[in-house]
């Protein structure tokens, strides 16, 4: 073997650490509470629907049409031999939409795992409650460890949500509690965003449900059910249990493909009620017997808006962050977006950078700046250029308000793969430091002026150090803003 | 298959699997510490780094998308975290050359589990590389990065990366003395 081969081989092969136990579960810990936190603030994103996708090249325009046939053929054998459904499968959303509460309990299995001795990884029991009129909840979510030097140990937390306090418990070897706090508006978004959740843990993208075909039949408790059955592109296949007779949903299953081919269960919702009393004692905040708490409810994580990490670049001279804050969809198609770019050791800076500015004008020449939006999938696409409606101050902290106006028709799913945010830097000296492009996605589209003023000018007021939104931004002004522009920009 | 095993994870975690994010961390936890170990040569600091990349990486939640690989993305992260770290120390060092104390620490054997005597040699042959080579060598060997994404990262051209490489694994060699025919 050539010598430089041997050096290559040996860092390669020779050179490696292994966390220690105590920093792997302390760092496991904070990641995963990183991640609740990012979640509070983040719907679940939808897969954009394959029908769009395929469509997008001939051959599979010929290949989806061929499909369609073998599927409407294989659909027809199914319903020939029982009477048609009296429901839809895509009345399945509605349901949560209008379910008061919603139990849902299972297992969560991991077929591509084993543990050290060959045995399959024990599976984890899933219970979650929501109650959406109150909006409480309590999610348990599992992660797995593999290889590392304790060997396979599955992680298992849960959060329960009520009201302003938000709990979250440490199933692991720290057996603790750590208590978060949140708006009056978060509550109100959480509350919005909770059935668009637990429609994605069960049967992934709604707008997909319309591809799904009957496979089978079985009964649950008594009630027959028929089998529903979709892949996605991912190697993932969904399936629900919906009551013949009138749609309920009773059980969803999402199988993995494994390397074999064989499918294997990865998680059974096994049990699925709508509007049942959630027992007594299901959203306590008080400790489990035996955990330890990290604070307590009135000492809680402030979970603000704004509070959201963001990727930085540092030093002791100076120190940037920059990321969005929040985002909506107007009916028109542009974007409202809240975003920061700050050094969080000079306020004196971002003061001057937001002088002059105009709603209506070119954005704010942050150190970073988030001049346009682009759809995050596929190739082309218009773009949406940046006008500033306003900006807030909380604590220091500055966010901009702009609104992104597309130059062309918006693509059809770009509501559910979201939007790159496009990027420059205002400093010469910072242009060689290189970071992932972002994406942000609307938490949902705003209609009417009603909805502008809770949620649009809500967070604004939320990050906001008096609570209120700048005076000048209104539905009207913005909408009229946007096709301003749009009118400009049309050949 | 890892290429696959982490689009399959990529897409997951874009979709809030927590499994997804555990399976992430499991999976480049030891290998993003081998590189911030390789880079910094400073247990602490490392660890600190490490720490700091996979809570970021866990904020970015449902909604990140990642056109590129994932060990790709982790070490970026890592490098732009280390680099961070180096201006802050060298700062420190010239501001005082009282308090100046080495950029580097040693690694103590007991500090990190399974890091065997010749890894240590391995990692202090590497630590006396300067700064771009060692980058190259470990974004190369240890992230199994492609030359042309680590000419992007160091924001030179993918010549002057491969010069360096070749500088890198020249001087190692010479280094080792041998050490890497065992």
């Amino acid at each position: 073997m050539k010598p430089k081969k041997k050096v290559e081989n040996a860092i390669r092969n020779k050179l490696r650490f292994t966390a220690r136990s105590t920093l792997r579960d302390r760092l496991l810990t904070d990641v995963m509470n990183a991640r609740e936190e990012s979640m509070q603030i983040r719907p679940v994103p939808c897969r954009p629907g394959i029908g769009r996708r395929i469509m997008k090249t001939r051959i599979a325009k010929v290949a989806s049409v061929a499909a369609v046939i073998a599927v409407a053929a294989l659909a027809l054998t199914f319903w020939s031999r029982s009477s048609s459904p009296a429901y839809a499968i895509t009345d399945l959303p509605a349901q949560f939409e209008q379910a008061r509460t919603i139990h849902v309990r299972g297992w969560h299995y991991f077929p591509e795992h084993t543990m050290p001795d060959g045995s399959p990884v024990p599976p984890s029991a899933i219970d979650n409650w929501t109650d959406v009129v109150n909006a409480r909840s309590r999610y348990t979510t599992t992660g797995l460890l593999t290889g590392g030097v304790d060997g396979t140990k599955v992680i298992v937390s849960e959060v329960v949500r009520d009201g302003p306090s938000w709990m979250r418990i440490d199933h692991g070897d720290r057996r603790s509690v750590t208590y978060f706090r949140v708006s009056e508006y978060q509550q109100k978004l959480g509350v919005r965003q909770i059935s668009k959740l637990i429609s994605g843990q069960l049967f992934g993208d709604i707008t997909q449900l319309s591809d799904s075909i009957v496979v089978g039949a079985e009964r649950i408790d008594g009630v027959a059910c028929d089998i529903w059955q979709s892949d996605d592109s991912h190697g993932g296949r969904w399936r629900q249990w919906l009551a013949a007779d009138t749609g309920r949903l009773a059980r969803a299953q999402f199988l993995r493909k494994m390397g074999s081919g064989e499918w294997k269960i990865a998680t059974d919702y096994s049990l699925i009620e709508y509007n049942t009393e959630p027992p007594e004692g299901t959203f306590s905040l008080e400790p489990p017997e035996g955990y330890t708490a990290d604070n307590s409810p009135q000492t809680g994580y402030s979970m603000d808006l704004g509070d959201g990490g963001h990727p930085g670049f540092q030093d002791d001279q100076w120190h940037y962050k920059c990321g969005p804050e929040m985002a909506f969809a107007l009916a028109d198609g542009s974007i409202v977006l809240g975003w920061r770019s700050f050094d969080p050791k000079d306020t004196q800076k971002q003061t001057l950078l937001f002088e002059g500015v105009a709603f209506g004008g070119p954005l704010p020449k942050l150190p970073i700046e988030f001049y346009a939006l682009k759809p995050a999938e596929g190739p082309g696409g218009p773009l949406y250029t940046g006008y500033h409606l306003a900006f807030t101050r909380k604590q220091d902290r500055f966010t901009e308000w702009g609104l992104y106006v597309p130059n062309g028709p918006p693509p059809a799913d770009v509501q559910e793969t979201g939007y790159e945010m496009l990027y420059r830097w205002n400093l010469e000296f910072a242009r060689n430091f290189v970071f992932e492009h972002m994406t942000v996605k609307p938490e949902f589209t705003i209609e009417t002026t009603a909805e502008f003023d809770e949620w649009v000018l809500g967070a604004m007021a939320e990050l906001a150090d008096n609570g209120t939104a700048p005076a000048d931004v209104t539905y009207q002004k913005v909408i009229d803003l946007a096709q301003q522009v749009r009118t400009s920009v049309a050949p | 298959m890892a290429i696959v095993e982490d689009e399959l994870l990529k897409w997951k975690f874009r979709r809030g699997s927590p499994e997804a994010l555990a399976r992430i961390y499991e999976k480049y936890l030891d290998s993003m510490l081998t590189l911030a170990m390789g880079l910094l040569n400073n247990r602490a600091a490392a660890e600190d780094v490490v720490h700091d990349v996979f809570v970021s990486f866990a904020r970015l939640g449902p909604g990140f998308r990642l056109r590129g690989r994932l060990s790709g993305y982790l070490a970026t992260s890592v490098v732009n975290r280390v680099r961070d770290h180096r201006r802050r120390s060298r700062r420190r060092v010239q501001a005082s050359s009282r308090e100046a104390r080495p950029a580097r620490e040693s690694v103590g054997p007991d500090d990190v589990a399974s890091f065997t005597e010749q890894a240590a040699r391995l990692n202090e042959a590497v630590a006396q590389l300067p700064d771009e080579q060692r980058e190259v060598v470990l974004l190369r060997l240890k992230a199994d990065m492609k030359f042309r994404d680590i000419a992007k990262l160091q924001q030179t051209s993918v010549n002057t990366v491969l010069g360096r490489y070749r500088y890198g694994l020249n001087r190692l060699r010479s280094t080792l003395n041998g050490e890497a025919e065992e």
